[in-house]
């Protein structure tokens, strides 16, 4: 019977402490999300640190825990990195949209100014070898 | 052909809306209405053949399919339980029978993954003499903020007839 509770208790213990575990490995990867999002916002490329947290899960949920941690602690780093590198990216990819929105708002004034003179030239073009004659009245 | 003022205007026309339209496309935030998605699919992760009867004991081969539209990277659970109609989730509360399994997985903004499961029919006490039960799936999300699991009020279900030897 003694024995019987022992087990008991050391499989109660067992279960805790990998559920703790678990807890643990959900607030790391939950913090590393929100950092992922604030990244995101400011308009950086985080696929594939997402992709690589998704594998470090994977690896964590099918027993490769260390594994898992060392991909953690590399995603870590490399968000460290990019947070540095943010403002950067963030006013690059403003200048682009700038640049794009640049680029379409002009296409109707453009329109509205070569548009006529580009028909007209090829029209002209078209009739080169034409010879005017005046007509008689 | 001549471009005479009509046609020149017409032109004009379609190419301000054109213009309109494409900067509008540009400036849109990404995510209008943010969204997740849960699907269950067959053992070939498609919609259709799925399984009618269970024997308790029996592990079943399925696809689960998680979509996310919430405008920044989601990490995510999906939390199998069996329960009756009784017990199944609602758009706000989880089902209250116990946890049989879980995934995990984080996934990009509009992300999506599909992946095989092979799930124990392991029927709680309280459902030992039913004869239909439903094999309920919920998605649960992290919420860094919180620092737990929040149920997003999307699961499926799937009811099949128990076949008892």
């Amino acid at each position: 019977m003694m024995h019987i509770h022992a087990a008991l208790i050391v499989a109660m213990l067992s279960f805790l402490n990998s559920s703790i575990e678990m807890q643990t490995f959900d607030r790391e990867v939950g913090s590393l999300v929100q950092q992922l999002e604030q990244l995101y916002s400011a308009g950086v490329d985080v696929d594939p640190l997402v992709r690589d947290l998704d594998r470090a899960v994977k690896l964590y949920e099918n027993g490769h825990r260390d594994s898992a941690i060392t991909i953690l602690k590399e995603i870590r780093e490399r968000i460290e990195l990019l947070k540095s590198r943010a403002p950067e990216i963030a006013l690059r990819k403003r200048i682009a949209l700038g640049i794009e929105v640049g680029a379409l708002a002009s296409i109707p004034l453009l329109v509205y100014f070569v548009l006529p003179r580009i028909y007209l030239l090829l029209w002209y073009r078209a009739r080169r070898k034409w010879l005017v004659e005046r007509a008689r009245r | 052909m001549i471009l005479n003022e009509e046609v020149f205007a017409v032109i004009l026309a379609l190419t301000i809306v054109s213009s309109v339209f494409g900067i509008a496309m540009l400036l849109r935030p990404s995510t209008v209405e943010p969204f997740t998605a849960i699907g269950l699919l067959d053992e070939n992760c498609k919609i259709g053949y799925y399984p009618k009867y269970v024997v308790p004991g029996q592990n079943l081969t399925l696809c689960l399919f998680v979509d996310n539209h919430l405008g920044k990277p989601m990490y995510w659970k999906i939390v199998y339980r069996i329960g009756n109609s009784s017990t199944i989730p609602t758009n706000t509360t989880p089902s209250p029978e116990p946890a049989i399994e879980e995934w995990r997985g984080v996934l990009p903004d509009k992300g999506n993954t599909t992946f095989k499961i092979r799930i124990p029919i392991a029927i709680p006490k309280d459902l030992a003499n039913a004869k239909r039960i439903a094999l309920i799936f919920e998605l649960w999300i992290y919420s860094p903020e919180q620092g737990r699991w929040i149920y997003s009020g999307r699961w499926t279900h799937l009811y099949v007839e128990v076949v008892r030897r």
